[in-house]
């Protein structure tokens, strides 16, 4: 899996990879989560916008996590978990090594 | 029979139900066969908030007769929509709750109950009166696919401005997330995420007015009021700001009063952080990004890469 923090607008986003133990973990993560019913929008604006995980091979799925959000987009359709402590958007970052420096982290509240 | 769903939800399930009365189906298909111009393909309905159209899905192969596809979408603000098409979309959510008894497993989570065609058509309401509003100020201001005008703040200077024309970036998911900001500011898809010097040997830049400006005239960008020649055709007007030390950012003059612009990856838009209407790059809500640098010419001899 493919993940980006997406931060910015014109520079290139520090990405990093998952193995596939670390996406099977992170998709368990997610699927433990409780599905929101009413969800609140999606912030797509100019600044700091989640943790965007990709596969290469199904470019239909994506998961972003944002704060207390996880929001998962498949063929199924979409949906929104909540994730009140940002277990899966620290965990993520856990996983970044040197992409994300210490400045970043704390440029995105962390 | 016909499934229909209002695309409308984000996170919970969309409301969806079976037109069971084949009477009604056949009034329906027959009423959008004669607007099959204005049905639209599902699968290219914008991927925005809020409500997004009412797909219908055909069940059984004795209904090709028509000009209408097996899978279709209505009332999706793609372009400008008939009354009547609005009309049928609103006939078919007032028409949900004769249509409940078929059970699917996502009515646990949205139930097709009263409230719900209330909520419905609460937001269909909006999203037509919107439509309405747009399409009236289209009528007032018509805006050609490019016009030159004349640029205020300089004595002799023009520019050319384009129709906002959002789903030719956020479309097609690839050309979304592999242009950014100053593939929008440019006109230009690439499809390498473009940044200011990259094609000029001049990138990359540390995150300050000067240096990214410094790169982007270095691919041929110029102050504003520096006269761009007819030759340059068309020559377009950006405003760049600068998060410092971190990022940058574009916005392009756009046909009809205001700015468009492409955060990342993200949709192309005309709208701020607060979702206003950008009539002026130097004010609207941009977030961490406080620098604002100045505007810029770009000209067809401009290259990024």
């Amino acid at each position: 899996m493919r993940v980006e923090l997406d931060l910015f607008s014109g520079r290139p986003n520090p990405g990093w990879t998952l193995t596939a133990a670390e996406g099977a973990e992170l998709e368990a993560m997610t699927a433990s989560l409780p599905i929101m019913v009413k969800p609140p929008p999606r912030f797509d604006g100019l600044g700091y916008r989640g943790i965007v995980v990709r596969k290469p091979a199904d470019p239909g799925w994506s998961l972003v996590a944002f704060r207390d959000t996880v929001r998962v987009r498949s063929e199924k359709g979409s949906e929104v978990r909540a994730d009140p402590d940002a277990a899966v958007e620290r965990w993520l970052l856990r996983k970044a090594g040197d992409a994300v420096d210490p400045d970043m982290l704390a440029r995105i509240g962390y | 029979m016909l499934r229909v769903t209002v695309d409308l939800f984000s996170g919970r399930p969309n409301p969806t139900w079976i037109i069971s009365d084949e009477e009604y189906s056949e009034k329906l298909l027959s009423q959008l066969s004669e607007l099959a111009d204005h049905v639209r393909d599902p699968d290219e309905v914008f991927p925005g908030l809020g409500f997004r159209g009412i797909q219908i899905q055909r069940f059984g192969d004795d209904a090709q007769r028509d000009r209408l596809p097996m899978r279709l979408a209505v009332a999706t603000g793609r372009s400008e929509e008939p009354s009547e098409i609005m009309e049928i979309a609103r006939e078919i959510i007032q028409s949900m709750t004769r249509f409940n008894k078929i059970r699917f497993p996502d009515h646990e989570l949205t139930p097709i109950n009263p409230e719900l065609q209330d909520y419905v058509l609460k937001r269909f309401e909006e999203f037509r009166l919107a439509h309405i509003r747009d399409w009236v100020l289209g009528i007032l201001k018509p805006c050609p696919l490019r016009k030159t005008v004349h640029d205020s703040e300089c004595k002799d200077c023009e520019y050319e401005e384009s129709r906002f024309n959002p789903d030719f970036w956020n479309v097609d998911p690839q050309v979304r997330l592999n242009n950014n900001c100053y593939n929008y500011a440019r006109n230009w898809r690439t499809d390498t995420f473009a940044q200011p010097g990259r094609a000029s040997g001049n990138w990359p830049n540390p995150m300050a007015c000067n240096d990214v400006a410094g790169g982007a005239m270095s691919d041929g960008l110029v102050h504003r009021c520096n006269c761009l020649p007819q030759g340059e055709y068309p020559r377009r007007l950006v405003a760049l700001v600068v998060d410092p030390g971190w990022d940058y950012h574009w916005y392009r003059k756009q046909c009809g009063g205001f700015w468009g612009h492409k955060p990342g990856s993200t949709a192309a838009r005309n709208t701020d952080n607060s979702g206003v209407l950008i009539t002026d790059p130097e004010t609207c809500d941009r977030g961490g990004y406080t620098d604002f640098c100045g505007y810029f010419y770009a000209g067809k001899s401009v290259v990024i890469t």
